[in-house]
């Protein structure tokens, strides 16, 4: 069993070096079963951190998308503002600090930006503009409806955000549920821990809890993963 | 001596990482799970292998995540770029040329129907484009190319085209989304049967003692 809580802490790193992610979930998911000394409580331990870390990571990714469309956003508002009135990209840009040195292209700062932000309406408007600075054309037209469909993406995700998030905020205190009732047994009910700790239903009840645990984390990770590779 | 071992690889792994360039989140995670291990298992082999995975992390390079665009999308993009360059002042020729060459999946498919539309040949090509991308999308599109072709394409109508498009996709994710909270509700009802399980399980093993007794 020794080895086998060896065997996964090594898998969990090798797992998580390669998606570049931390191990401190698992690791801590070891720790807190690591004053019971039950390998098997280490060992769900670690998946349940597993879960968790796939949650979090899931959840970094959407704060991410969020930072990045309202960049996206304020950027295209502002575009649409000042290129009427100053008639050309590269002042419009000069103006909005973008161009402070004057060395780089207006295309190149636009595309420079889109690249940053990943956000596929301001993908498409440095595309039309290396285009329109070859083959002439408005830009203004391509800006505003870019900002139209920013705008109407994020109101739509931001109407479905407060059911997800108490669906998730349920969620995840259920999930630390058993871990504080354990740690109540240990502390005020011995008889009960004992139970839990050295026999096989004790055994058989918590890698439920671990699967179950790991299982529900992964899959409302997976969720909101799905939810923000668009876009 | 084993111990004095695991100290001083832990120590070493230790410089490594510091004087790397800072120590990092990862880094610092193996740290905890070298020295967790080195306390309570007292092995030196998953320790060295422990280590030997913090320091090729530190070199492996960043890779980009793959992009999940599905065929229809790809396809609104599309036409939302054709409208968009359309109203950008360029022919309708150069706007489908400028907005498929923006997506590599999409150029050989819009070449044969380009293709086909040039020999006479349209229905051959509408038909292969529907294959190449199932859904509505594509025979609208596909149909809007060959009327270009004979009379032109207008920057309002393929706008509108786009946007019609555009809501009826979010109204079939809409559909699709209005099932997630009905699965969602399981999770919470799952986590729920744990804490059961951790008050069910001491019962059923003192029934069992007790029972035994008797």
């Amino acid at each position: 069993m020794r080895g086998l809580v060896l065997a996964m802490a090594v898998g969990l790193t090798i797992w998580e070096a390669y998606h570049q992610r931390s191990v401190w979930p698992e690791a801590l998911g070891w720790m807190v079963a690591l004053p019971s000394r039950n390998m098997l409580w280490m060992v769900w331990g670690m998946m349940a951190g597993w879960g968790w870390s796939q949650l979090t990571e899931a959840v970094g990714k959407e704060k991410v998308r969020d930072r990045d469309e309202q960049a996206a956003e304020t950027f295209l508002m502002q575009l649409a503002q000042l290129l009427p009135i100053r008639g050309a990209l590269g002042a419009a840009l000069d103006d909005m600090g973008y161009r402070a040195l004057g060395e780089s292209s207006p295309t190149g700062v636009l595309e420079d930006f889109a690249g940053h932000c990943r956000v596929s309406a301001l993908t498409m408007v440095s595309q039309v503009a290396r285009r329109i600075s070859r083959q002439g054309g408005s830009l203004l037209p391509v800006v505003r409806e870019a900002l139209r469909d920013i705008q109407s993406t994020r109101r739509a995700r931001f109407e479905r955000r407060p059911e997800e998030a108490a669906q998730r905020t349920t969620v995840m205190i259920l999930g630390v549920a058993p871990v504080l009732l354990m740690a109540g047994f240990g502390l005020f009910l011995p008889t009960f821990y004992r139970a839990l700790d050295g026999t096989s239903i004790g055994n058989l009840a918590v890698s439920l809890v671990g699967t179950s645990m790991t299982a529900v984390w992964w899959i409302l990770a997976a969720h909101i993963e799905r939810s923000s590779a668009a876009r | 001596m084993t111990e004095a071992l695991s100290l001083a690889w832990t120590a070493g792994v230790l410089v490594v990482i510091v004087a790397g360039g800072g120590v990092e989140d990862l880094a610092l995670s193996w740290v905890v799970l070298a020295v967790m291990a080195w306390l309570h298992h007292d092995t030196l082999v998953g320790l060295a292998i422990l280590g030997l995975v913090a320091i090729l992390v530190r070199w492996q390079e960043s890779r980009p995540a793959p992009s999940q665009v599905d065929g229809r999308d790809l396809l609104i993009k599309f036409w939302r770029l054709v409208s968009v360059y359309l109203s950008a002042g360029l022919s309708p020729w150069q706007a489908i040329d400028a907005a498929a060459l923006s997506e590599s999946s999409l150029v050989g498919p819009i070449g044969e129907l380009a293709e086909s539309i040039q020999q006479r040949a349209y229905d051959g090509g509408l038909r292969q484009f529907a294959v190449a991308f199932p859904g509505p999308e594509a025979p609208m599109i596909g149909a809007m190319i060959q009327h270009g072709y004979k009379h032109g394409l207008r920057a309002e109508d393929v706008m509108w085209q786009a946007d019609a498009m555009t809501q009826r996709r979010q109204s079939d994710e809409a559909v699709v989304r209005r099932r997630d909270p009905i699965w969602l509700t399981w999770l919470p009802a799952i986590l729920l049967l744990n804490v059961v399980w951790i008050f069910m399980a001491p019962m059923a093993t003192m029934l069992k003692s007790t029972w035994l007794k008797l």
